[in-house]
């Protein structure tokens, strides 16, 4: 059978709904084809600049395409579509609350048991949870094909954590922009209000009556492929996006960590699937849940989105039985399935194999993104492994029948199609479901073009729903607008954001640290004539290998410690580790950075790559230490470019005290450690590096412009150390950091905090030394007072820790291999 | 017989724990042949909350949460229960059933829903080939179901060596099958594994054996520790518990914790905390015979 043309008739006349467009096109596109991909695209670059996030490390974020062209379905068809996919998503809610109720499905066995009982999306903890929600299909979206006879055929539910809204508006935003001018002549109809009815749906479900609830998106976070799509809704929506470890349960009680305490949870938004929400009760492998979730679910003290359990109602064995379950639960199917028999049925398993040719054996409950081939285009050797799999492993697998898809042109050339798939969603209103005006379609030109996902390359369309009028958004009953009170700083975010800038800001100082030695240490290895002395090779060396830039060897050459400390992947502190670990950070914090701050990060991270394309270098040829040099020095710009920006453009809040601290703390290490490794060793005759000491320290200068004359240990130490009015000296770094501190709100208490009290010792031992004092007698005193400072320092970084982020650090399963209490026996 | 029992499990964290939440299932279940007298759970520092459910399978939950900084924590269980000896009519017609009829008769027969649940993989125990082709020999056509449960059992001791170094709860089922050495959880998986995959419904038993038998009973292997076993479902008579690490079928030496479908069901001790650094865990049993009847005749005078 010929697919269905979306378009046009069998005859080859447009269909009626088509004509205004194919004119338009005719009329307003002749020729501009490449120039409308052009504005789309670049609208896309703007959602990017905005909103896109880096993606992984080794990986690239993947570019969202949409055709120019929207996809037009009649307003009356949509309004049946959308009808029977309301009915769908009821059947669907009615079978999930029995298979976690009663189960009186399984029990009449409607269903084979294995189909529910050997399901591993059936998570037992969750049966009988207290009926919070109405229904356990809050949220619902079916992805729809047109089989050849242009029935719409329903090819997968979502219903664990439906995603594809987020790009559906998003892509509206932008083709309805390139169309303006006949989006309202056509009446298109206007798809936020379903956004509204989204959020009422979700303001239903707080437990707290009565108050503006405080609704969180839950994401796995930024390695998940639609996180995008998770922080686009969060920001459109006005809820805060978090991760898993950004909440915690008390008693039984859901809480937002924020730097001012615990904010009471009132609704989760989840985009994190069943098992992984709690793992305590559920998945015991999940780092992106919340322990305890169920606690507080079984208390009701926390709605969510979907209830937890709806994940179920995915496994494609379930539609081998929808027409069985609307008939014994009294309820139309609505929109059908396509053709799917459980082969762990033996009545389904004769027909299969019967007719094996035209069927796809797919994974029963399992992961619904493998492809399989059709049966019928197998050898024959495949084939038989196909039967004996079937026979061995029925009960774990589905057999699939896929209607060949409609198809639609794409792009204003009209000169190519492609089959297309719609993804319709749907949101409970107390009495049925709204359907979102439109939906997500996605065309794709491969023969079975139905692994279609969001944020991978084929191209997505949007879709309008004309004839019907602009849909006036419903007045839904709001909450009265509360007059905003003026603010200063943000603390209501989760402080998980303000631990990742703290060591934003402490490994761009580290990065910048190891591009300074660098520089200083490779200045005379790009020239045939000077060479670095032998105390101060070793000096160097040793420091390198004490601030782990490099991987340890001892007798290293300096040169290849210095390679080592700008690219090798063993050398933990090496710049190229350093980047990596910028880049992660960048990621996570990116909807709190500014588009100045991220755009000058990017340039940063950039550098990563290039490091791997040119290292590692193995001669050390002078030409090619220069070579390496001259990127070396790109980096160490491009740093201080970043901390240009951050110190021009960031109010002064708590993300820039972090992010300063975290700088001044590494600074300051870094310093201290080069003072320890100068005076460590001093050679026969006492000599200490003190002019590579001062270069590095960016120092030299002051030293020469106050002293004119020769290198002494105590003003040299005094210049790095104890002087509170050079920028470079430990002192100035803890001054920094006790404003800063004095600048949080928590801090102003007493008695002091114990951060506090310890940078407050150690300003005033730093002030009172004799500098001339320490670096007598072989410069014992120096020694000890840089070991006890760099102690004080970390121990600061983790009273700072405690005080802030504690609640924050990854929350570990005790009971992870190994270690879960098991029974032991014999002695 | 009469039994006092404690189960302490102590962790021991390398730094301060600033938030814990523990899922504990120690409570003795109440049964037809285990009468529970009391029980009561204590956890050291005392939690800050803490509630007492039942989960799916109708075990005991105790939820915990410590919010007071600590670097050890210690859940102590004290339960007193009578056990009663439950001796099988062998000659019973639903012991006596082929297993092919019990096979048979899950999934038609509505009663058998509950055993339904466990015949399946769970996440712990897949069906495989492997566990068909060990269960074989044990069930050849039309025997009787308890005599295949005998054989297996016995085939299980006499096949798999006890070695409480070779597996840990992360070793899987088929490691344990290619290498045939583990502790009771492991045999207790085993045989579960291999009665679902002939088609019956088994079910994962954790409890506890009596620490020092009475001179002349002899010790269990097992003992001082938490236990396992293995139950199978007869239509007409219920579930019937097997022991293959000691092989033989449990009396009043057993006592029942909790089931489910394998031991993930049933972890006595399961949490997430914050902070802790690296931990470590040691576990204490004692069953102890109470009451005066269970005391050997003291030697006459002479």
């Amino acid at each position: 059978m010929q697919p269905f043309l979306e378009y046009f008739e069998p005859s080859g006349a447009p269909r009626e709904h088509v004509r205004p467009l194919l004119d338009y096109i005719a009329k307003k596109c002749a020729g501009r084809g490449e120039m409308m991909r052009q504005t789309v695209r670049s609208r896309l670059r703007e959602q990017e600049v905005s909103y896109n996030l880096l993606g992984t490390p080794g990986g690239s974020a993947r570019p969202w395409q949409v055709d120019e062209v929207p996809h037009i379905i009649p307003g009356a068809e949509f309004r049946e579509l959308s009808a029977r996919l309301s009915e769908r998503a009821l059947l669907l809610g009615a079978c999930l609350q029995d298979l976690y109720g009663e189960a009186l499905i399984l029990k009449e066995r409607v269903v084979p048991s294995e189909v529910v009982l050997g399901n591993p999306n059936y998570y037992r903890p969750l049966r009988d949870l207290p009926p919070l929600a109405p229904t356990r299909l809050i949220l619902y979206a079916a992805d729809v094909v047109r089989d050849p006879s242009g029935q719409y055929v329903v090819h997968s539910d979502r219903s664990a954590a439906p995603t594809g809204a987020g790009y559906a508006l998003e892509n509206r935003l932008v083709v309805g922009q390139l169309w303006g001018d006949v989006f309202r002549e056509w009446q298109v109809t206007k798809i936020n209000a379903y956004f509204q009815e989204m959020r009422a749906a979700l303001e239903r479900l707080s437990p707290r009556v009565g108050q503006a609830p405080r609704i969180v998106v839950l994401t796995p976070g930024v390695q998940d492929e639609s996180s995008f799509e998770h922080a686009y809704l969060a920001r459109y929506q006005g809820f805060e996006l978090v991760e898993g470890r950004d909440l915690t349960v008390r008693g039984d009680e859901v809480f937002l960590k924020t730097l001012d305490g615990l904010k009471p949870v009132d609704v989760i938004l989840r985009r994190v699937t069943d098992g992984f929400c709690d793992p305590l009760e559920l998945r015991d492998d999940s780092f992106i849940g919340v322990s305890g979730l169920l606690s507080a679910v079984r208390a009701g003290k926390v709605g969510i989105a979907n209830p937890l359990g709806s994940g179920l109602i995915e496994s494609p064995a379930f539609r081998a039985y929808l027409p069985e379950l609307a008939r014994v639960l009294g309820k139309p199917l609505g929109l059908e399935s396509i053709p799917t028999r459980y082969l762990g049925d033996p009545r389904h398993l004769e027909e299969v194999l019967d007719t094996l040719d035209v069927w796809r054996i797919r994974p029963a409950f399992g992961d619904r993104r493998e492809e399989s081939p059709l049966a019928g285009t197998l050898s024959a050797k495949e084939k038989a492994d196909l039967i004996h799999l079937i026979r061995k492993d029925g009960s774990q697998l589905v057999a699939e029948s896929w209607p060949e898809a409609s198809r639609v042109p794409v792009g204003a050339e009209l000169q190519k199609t492609a089959a297309f798939v719609l993804r319709l969603f749907a949101c409970y209103t107390g009495d049925g479901y709204s359907v979102m005006p439109g939906g997500l379609g996605r065309v794709n030109d491969t023969p079975d073009g139905l692994f279609l996902l969001p944020g991978n390359t084929t191209t997505s369309k949007d879709v309008w729903v004309i004839g019907e009028g602009p849909n006036v958004a419903p007045t839904l009953p709001r909450m009265p607008e509360v007059k905003l009170a003026i603010r200063r700083g943000g603390v209501n975010v989760p402080s998980r954001l303000f631990d990742d800038i703290y060591w934003l800001g402490r490994y761009s100082a580290r990065a910048s640290a190891a591009a300074k030695l660098i520089r200083v240490a490779m200045g005379p290895m790009t020239t045939e004539v000077s060479e670095t002395p032998k105390d101060v090779a070793d000096f160097l060396r040793r420091a390198l290998r004490v601030l782990r830039m490099s991987a340890g060897v001892e007798d290293q050459k300096l040169s290849s410690a210095l390679l080592e400390a700008i690219a090798a992947p063993s050398a933990e502190n090496s710049i190229k580790n350093c980047l990596e670990r910028i880049h992660w950070l960048t990621a996570e914090t990116r909807s709190r950075l500014s588009i100045d701050t991220w755009g000058s990060l990017r340039r940063v991270t950039g550098w990563s790559s290039r490091l791997s394309q040119n290292f590692p270098a193995k001669q050390d040829s002078p030409a090619q230490m220069a070579e390496v040099l001259v990127l070396v020095e790109e980096i160490y710009f491009a740093l201080s470019a970043f901390h240009g920006v951050t110190k021009n453009s960031m109010t002064r809040g708590p993300a820039w005290i972090f992010l300063d601290t975290g700088r001044r703390i590494e600074h300051a290490v870094f310093v201290l450690t080069l003072l320890l490794e100068a005076f460590r060793n001093q050679g026969q005759e006492g000599r200490v590096p003190l002019e590579t000491l001062l270069v590095i320290c960016d120092s030299l200068m002051t030293y020469r412009a106050r002293y004119l004359s020769s290198l002494q240990p105590a003003p040299a130490t005094d210049l790095v150390l104890t002087d509170h009015t050079n920028p470079q000296s430990v002192i100035f770094q803890v001054q920094g950091m006790l404003q800063n501190l004095t600048a949080l709100p928590q801090e102003n208490t007493f008695p002091l905090s114990p951060a506090r009290q310890r940078l407050v010792r150690l300003e005033a031992r730093l002030l009172t030394v004799d500098p001339e004092a320490l670096t007598r007698d072989g410069a014992e005193g120096l020694l000890s007072l840089a070991e006890d400072t760099l102690t004080s320092l970390w121990q600061f970084s983790d009273d700072l820790t405690q005080a802030y982020f504690a609640h924050s650090t990854p929350v570990r399963v005790q009971g992870g291999p190994g270690t879960i209490e098991q029974p032991v026996s014999e002695l | 017989m009469k039994y006092r029992l404690t189960h302490t499990t102590t962790y021991e964290y390398e730094s301060l724990v600033s938030h814990g939440r523990h899922v504990i299932r120690k409570r003795p279940r109440n049964l037809v042949h285990q009468s529970i007298v009391r029980t009561a759970l204590q956890t050291e520092p005392r939690p800050s909350w803490r509630t007492s459910t039942r989960d799916y399978f109708q075990n005991d939950v105790d939820t915990v949460e410590v919010i007071e900084p600590h670097d050890r924590f210690v859940v102590t269980a004290l339960s007193e229960l009578e056990v009663l000896s439950r001796p099988l009519d062998m000659s019973s017609p639903g012991l006596q059933r082929s297993w092919e009829s019990v096979r048979d008769q899950l999934e038609r027969d509505p009663s058998a829903f509950p055993a339904r649940e466990m015949m399946f993989d769970s996440p712990l125990i897949r069906r495989s080939s492997t566990l068909f082709n060990y269960a074989t020999p044990s069930f050849p056509a039309g025997r009787p179901l308890i005599e295949a449960i005998i054989d297996l059992n016995a085939r299980i001791h006499r096949d798999f060596a006890y070695d409480p170094h070779a597996t840990d709860i992360a070793t899987p089922l088929d490691q344990v099958m290619a290498q045939r050495l583990g502790v009771c959880q492991d045999f207790a998986h085993v045989a579960v594994g291999a009665l679902r995959a002939v088609g019956l419904a088994a079910r994962y038993v954790s409890g506890y054996l009596e620490t020092m038998p009475p001179p002349g009973t002899p010790r269990l292997v097992g003992a001082d520790a938490s236990h396992a076993w293995a139950a199978v479902y007869f239509p007409d008579e219920g579930w019937i518990a097997f022991d293959p690490t000691n092989n033989l079928l449990p009396s009043e030496q057993h006592i029942v914790v909790a089931w489910g479908r394998d031991f993930s069901d049933v972890s006595p001790l399961r949490g997430v905390v914050l902070g802790g650094g690296r931990h470590t865990v040691r576990v204490g049993v004692d069953v102890v015979r109470i009451g005066t009847e269970s005391l050997p005749p003291a030697p006459a005078p002479k």
